[in-house]
């Protein structure tokens, strides 16, 4: 008897990857070998011990079950199911997780696939760092690869598409979601790690990753990669390497300050504030959004001198990717322990910015196209002040396994990521912010 | 786990309460209903005034005004609610690069670099020409003028080519450089000469490969065939060729004599001293 398991977010080569968002599935015997009827058939767990893992439902559901009860048709026809990656059980490598089918205690059917999720880069293995920073070199291939047109669109000419309102969230999820698209072109295995600011990270800062300057600060700042390693001939399109050196108050054995204590008069000013007082910054979205983007966001930018620490410049640096992936998971917990996922609920999205300045609304509303995906050129004008050269990428790159969220995404498709509200997920996922239906 | 029981073993940890979840809901809806306020941008945006003027404040202790400086860079990220303080903060930036405490000089120069300030650039040059006005290190003036491509800057890093620098410089120097399309040659030379420092030949290794791949590669497989070049140099460039995906066709491996290893051991323990000298 043979089942074959089929998941919708397989790709054109066979691989499967998994968020924890559940996805559609089937099942159906392709060997009856002469049974007739219904076939008694269980889904379960097949991945290796500490790999990734699988849950299942036979609805859309947050339910998480272990294994799964199917009758199959002995004609082939195919059964329905969902599966999605068992929370807090992501994989480290492409099939170390798998759908496995028995039937009287025997494997009849099995899918390997992947759990491919967004890690705190603390956590990574040395191959899945390795495979990461390859990704990244090659990407950028020397300065001639296509990251150049990544740093080109986080420039000072492009601000209002991507600071200062209420689309600064969805506008960088959106960049780091084509930024990691384009990675997997190039490795599919990879998924974007974050930098978790608010803890101590010094393996993130060793030279087997992404490095730090010399200790003889007379030396310069820029990093000094050991040979061979996959960043050594970074450069962007100015032909830089990567400079970066921590400010004094930031020892990169510990977290950066939470405050910075002036004294009297000016008393203490916050600084990279935790998660849980990041989370507590507001209930809903025009509370939430604007301090955010001052700290603990624009307050990790400034514990180094070098690129990262300026807008038209922090792309430069890969450090700036791990830097957006936390501030985008902050988001992300925030949208998910306050139950804001809705895009047309104010209390999810609003352009809190819009009474500044209504011209640079464009861009940041619910149903607006985001720049530079959308090939807009601006002209200075109140009714096109989109950025005025030309944008640097093109259209949003396809997914292999998901068609969301189309060649010119808007603000409102980069809001319910996970697709809580019944749309297909944008096929990223965090590891520690879990799918719950609400 | 599921997601329910996470949930509640995170609120658990941030300490939230039934009466916490009631004031979130009931948030969301007074904002679903357009009854939210406005944003509190008196809480969301720093009082930049008091911190420029920390920052401009040479009585003040110069640790207390690189904080300044971060809490200014954190702002400067909302940049549009910024602009009304940028002019001051320059200001206050140019006055800290001349400050006596060399961090404090060095920070403000990075950032008055980034956005390609006349005044740090020109002190940076000066400093250059005449080290009794330098305010960093050449090696650090060369890397802090790396974000400007102003022709003077590039004509001052060859003056910085010559053996009597240190490594750290040349190498600086030769980035600045290898931004020239005319830079070829010099660059080739650089990475061939198994007499060089290895740090000025990986630099002339990276402009390079910017530069012109083909000739970046023409050398690298030349390196490659040379069994006796370094081998640091050797990981270096076959790295660069393998992420390009050129092919690599390397020459037998050295077998290393025990005067090699000795030399190896010596090169490294003096940091990257060439054969030759």
């Amino acid at each position: 008897m043979n089942v074959e398991i089929s998941i919708e977010t397989t790709d054109s080569q066979g691989r499967t990857f998994l968020t924890w968002a559940p996805i559609k599935a089937s099942a159906r015997v392709t060997e009856a070998d002469g049974a007739s009827g219904a076939i008694a058939v269980t889904l379960a767990n097949g991945g290796v011990d500490g790999g990734g893992r699988v849950v299942f439902d036979t609805v859309r559901s947050d339910d998480d079950k272990p294994t799964l009860d199917l009758e199959l048709p002995a004609n082939g026809n195919p059964v329905d199911f969902w599966v999605a990656g068992e929370f807090g059980h992501p994989s480290l490598a492409y099939g170390d997780a798998a759908v496995e089918a028995t039937a009287d205690g025997n494997v009849v059917g099995r899918r390997e696939l992947m759990v491919r999720i967004r890690k705190n880069a603390m956590t990574l293995t040395d191959a899945e760092r390795d495979r990461f920073l390859h990704a990244m070199g090659t990407l950028n291939e020397a300065g001639q690869g296509p990251f150049k047109s990544f740093r080109a669109m986080h420039v000072d000419e492009s601000n209002d598409e991507s600071h200062n309102f209420a689309g600064f969230g969805p506008w960088h999820r959106a960049y780091l979601l084509d930024l990691e698209r384009e990675l997997q072109k190039i490795d599919a295995e990879v998924a974007l790690p974050y930098w978790r600011f608010d803890e101590p990270a010094p393996s993130l800062f060793a030279a087997e990753f992404l490095g730090s300057p010399s200790d003889d600060s007379s030396a310069g700042d820029d990093i000094d990669f050991p040979a061979g390693h996959p960043l050594e001939f970074w450069q962007t399109n100015e032909g830089d390497p990567i400079r970066r050196r921590p400010l004094f108050f930031y020892d990169i054995n510990a977290a950066p300050p939470t405050e910075l204590d002036f004294g009297p008069p000016d008393g203490i000013q916050p600084f990279v504030i935790t998660e849980a007082d990041t989370i507590a910054l507001g209930d809903v979205f025009s509370d939430f959004r604007q301090p955010m983007e001052f700290t603990p966001h624009g307050a990790a930018h400034s514990c180094f001198s070098g690129w990262v620490g300026g807008i038209d410049t922090a792309a430069k640096d890969p450090l700036f990717f791990l830097l957006h992936a936390n501030v985008d998971r902050l988001w992300a917990r925030w949208q998910w322990l306050k139950q804001r996922t809705k895009p047309s609920q104010a209390a999810t999205y609003s352009i809190d910015g819009s009474r500044r300045d209504p011209p640079k609304d464009i861009g940041h509303k619910l149903n607006d196209t985001m720049w530079p995906w959308n090939g807009i050129k601006g002209n200075g004008t109140r009714s096109n002040p989109r950025p005025q050269f030309d944008p640097p990428r093109p259209t949003f790159p396809d997914s292999p396994i998901v068609r969301r969220p189309g060649s010119k995404p808007r603000v409102r498709d980069m809001i319910d990521y996970q697709g809580v509200h019944g749309d297909e997920p944008l096929g990223f996922d965090y590891d520690d912010v879990p799918f719950e239906l609400h | 786990m599921k997601a329910k029981d996470y949930r509640r073993q995170v609120e658990q940890e941030l300490g939230i309460t039934d009466a916490t979840k009631a004031a979130t809901a009931n948030a969301g809806e007074a904002a679903d209903a357009g009854e939210a306020a406005m944003p509190a941008a008196s809480r969301a945006e720093p009082d930049c005034a008091p911190l420029v003027s920390r920052l401009a404040d040479s009585s003040v202790d110069p640790r207390s005004r690189l904080m300044a400086l971060g809490a200014l860079q954190a702002a400067a990220f909302l940049a549009r609610h910024f602009d009304v303080c940028r002019p001051d903060y320059v200001a206050a930036l140019q006055s800290a690069a001349t400050a006596e405490d060399p961090e404090l000089r060095r920070a403000a120069l990075d950032v008055l670099t980034k956005l390609k300030d006349d005044f740090a650039r020109d002190r940076l040059i000066r400093g250059l020409s005449n080290a009794d006005e330098a305010l960093v290190p050449p090696a650090v003036a060369l890397g802090l003028l790396s974000a400007d491509d102003h022709n003077a800057v590039r004509e001052i890093a060859r003056r910085f080519l010559g053996p009597e620098f240190a490594p750290k410089v040349r190498a600086q120097a030769v980035r600045l450089i290898g931004r020239d399309p005319g830079a070829r040659e010099l660059l080739t030379k650089l990475v061939r000469d198994k007499d060089e420092f290895r740090e000025v030949r990986r630099a002339g290794a990276v402009a390079l490969k910017n530069l012109n791949p083909d000739a970046f590669a023409a050398q690298a497989r030349a390196i490659l065939a040379d069994a006796s070049d370094f081998d640091d140099i050797r990981k270096t460039v076959r790295g660069a060729l393998a992420r390009s995906g050129l092919t690599i066709e390397e020459g037998p491996a050295a077998i290393p004599s025990p005067v090699g290893r000795l030399w190896d051991w010596l090169r490294n323990r003096l940091g990257g001293r060439p054969k030759s000298r």
